[in-house]
């Protein structure tokens, strides 16, 4: 008779590998009269298979319309043959998903889909951080020497760029957006920066200076150091109406005078 | 293990679970619901979800429902996600917390589905440690759930009804009785859900759980899925109606999780639950409040239900709790419900 913890090992096992586990006799299966135990392992490995497929899809719906639903249930089910989650928070299920699909031969034709997963992703992480009252920008008068100081910037913010045009796909799959988008018309860098509101999520497009600048503020990075680097990237870098945008926007939570 | 812990405080009503598509109807119009149960696992971030949640909790009595502990495994729990339940509870300060016999991880993997275990020495001694762990971390008692299960194992050395009582001994944790969970079980793998029933300690039990389930046929097998996906079937109220004759009240949950109706569906089956429980306790009022002097002699006879056929199963398990005899038969691949 197998111990406690490798028969429950093993019956792990005959789930995942149902119904061409080799060895369900030795878990001694039982069930109603009549009944065949081992078909039974069929409904969990179905529970596990369509609860997890359940909350891909859910994280990642724009992904999903790119692909057919069909599809991405069939790579769903790669994915999850390719590791469990490593714990019971469904919502951080999915972090490799959109790695997973890069790799998927049947998508190379397409970067944009697993590119469109990663933006996906990062809005789901953002939406599991706490939105923070922000600060007005007049936080800013009483600093003497604005070099040094640290910008705090809202928890849920997240940066991304691709070389593909994801935001435009990305947009043009919301509901009750009308758009004509094709995607090889505008083979184009982006960058993002992605945050939550209250239960809404803001995308919203970056320049190259505003997104190296809110970079470094995010590694808490003294506002001086932040502004050099968003100049070195571009020589038009705005600061003042960097400022006004990301204390407009409600993204900052506060002010320190000394970065760490 | 200590038995001090706080008196549950959550009314014995009808409750409903709470679902993110219902939340914004239930913010704006706080509907009648005696109180609300989530899933703890949905909470442990810091989404507008839990945000609402917690102003919810000014509203409503809350309940936290964990279905992620694995308090069934037998190399012991996540001390991790133990310490990110102990954060929810401190954070949203619930009534009444809860989990499952049942086991989710293996190796450090989760399946997301809820495993049955082979019910034997071995597994109490480990289980009741586990409770016990999570009773001391959390400061409070748990209540822990029966199983929907689909298999069992020839070695087990008793039965889940067994074990839970067992386990409440052992820990002074209490018992959530899904009583749905009960009739799948019964129908699955061939034993008697009202003898289940009757193998639990009354006193143990804190809340019920009602919910449909789903009857799939393969082949020769008819299994029963406890998809929470349709309304309370008429066998489960009857059951139900049977159980709160026999228990009293409890807090009992309208869980629906697939296949999400209306919100104003899901009050309804809370509505019936209520309706249940009020009939149920007006028959079951005690012979010696009577004989104290003025009041009438209470009923015993069944509810008037003259009007033909029962309206609603909720109606005819109230029929059959107060005067029928609830008979269930499975038969030529059928599954039929007799009140007889």
């Amino acid at each position: 008779m197998f111990t406690p913890e490798i028969h429950q090992r093993e019956f792990a096992n005959a789930i995942l590998a149902h119904p061409h586990y080799g060895a369900a006799g030795d878990l001694r299966l039982s069930a109603r009269p009549g009944a065949n135990a081992t078909a039974r392992l069929g409904v969990y490995r179905n529970n596990t298979y369509a609860s997890l497929t359940a909350a891909l899809l859910a994280t990642f719906p724009v992904t999903a319309k790119l692909v057919d639903e069909r599809f991405l249930r069939y790579a769903a089910a790669a994915f999850i043959d390719s590791g469990l989650p490593d714990e019971p928070r469904l919502s951080r299920f999915g972090s490799r998903f959109p790695k997973f699909l890069a790799g998927l031969g049947s998508l190379k034709s397409m970067p944009f889909v697993a590119e469109t997963a990663r933006l996906e992703w990062r809005i789901a992480e953002s939406l599991e951080e706490p939105a923070l009252i922000s600060q007005p920008v007049t936080v800013l008068s009483w600093l003497d020497e604005p070099d040094g100081a640290a910008i705090a910037l809202q928890p849920s913010l997240r940066l991304f760029a691709s070389r593909w045009p994801v935001l435009k796909i990305w947009s043009a799959h919301q509901d009750g957006v009308e758009s004509d988008f094709v995607a090889e018309r505008l083979l184009r860098p982006e960058r993002a920066a992605i945050w939550r509101t209250g239960g809404a999520i803001r995308v919203v497009a970056l320049d190259a200076g505003d997104s190296r600048f809110l970079r470094m503020l995010s590694l808490g990075r003294p506002l001086g150091r932040a502004v050099a680097c968003a100049h070195a990237i571009d020589p038009m870098f705005d600061l003042a109406g960097a400022l006004a945008r990301i204390f407009g926007c409600g993204l900052v939570t506060g002010v320190s005078r000394k970065a760490n | 293990m200590s038995r001090k812990f706080p008196v549950l405080s959550i009314p014995a009503s009808a409750g409903i679970g709470l679902r993110s598509a219902h939340v914004g109807q239930i913010v704006s119009e706080l509907p009648a619901a005696g109180w609300l149960e989530v899933h703890a696992e949905n909470y442990m971030g810091h989404s507008q979800h839990a945000e609402t949640l917690a102003r919810l909790r000014n509203h409503y009595p809350i309940s936290i429902h964990g279905v992620g502990l694995s308090l069934g495994s037998m190399n012991g729990i996540d001390d991790a996600h133990l310490r990110r339940l102990a954060i929810v509870c401190e954070r949203f300060e619930p009534d009444l917390v809860s989990e499952h016999l049942a086991w989710s991880s293996s190796n450090g993997k989760y399946l997301n589905d809820l495993l049955p275990l082979r019910y034997d020495e071995n597994a109490l001694a480990i289980v009741s440690a586990n409770v016990s762990k999570v009773q001391d971390k959390l400061r409070r008692r748990i209540l822990i759930e029966n199983l929907s299960a689909y298999v069992a194992f020839a070695d087990s050395t008793m039965d889940e009804a067994e074990f839970l009582a067992a386990l409440a001994r052992n820990t002074g944790c209490g018992i959530l009785l899904d009583v749905n969970n009960v009739y799948v079980s019964a129908e699955n793998l061939g034993f008697d859900a009202w003898e289940f029933i009757g193998k639990l300690p009354v006193d143990a039990i804190g809340e019920i759980h009602l919910a449909g389930h789903a009857v799939n046929k393969t082949g020769g097998d008819v299994v029963l899925i406890d998809d929470h996906g349709s309304r309370v079937p008429a066998c489960v109220w009857a059951l139900y109606a049977r159980t709160i004759s026999r228990i009293g009240r409890r807090p009992t949950l309208i869980e629906w999780d697939s296949a999400l109706p209306a919100l104003d569906v899901l009050l309804g089956e809370a509505m019936w639950a209520d309706m249940l429980m009020a009939s149920t306790a007006f028959q079951r009022r005690p012979p010696a409040f009577a004989a104290a002097g003025s009041q009438p002699e209470i009923s015993r006879a069944p509810l008037d239900l003259s009007t033909g056929a029962p309206l609603m199963p909720a109606l005819a398990a109230c029929q059959a709790a107060n005067g029928g005899k609830f008979v269930h038969s499975m038969a030529k691949g059928r599954i039929g419900h007799v009140h007889a």
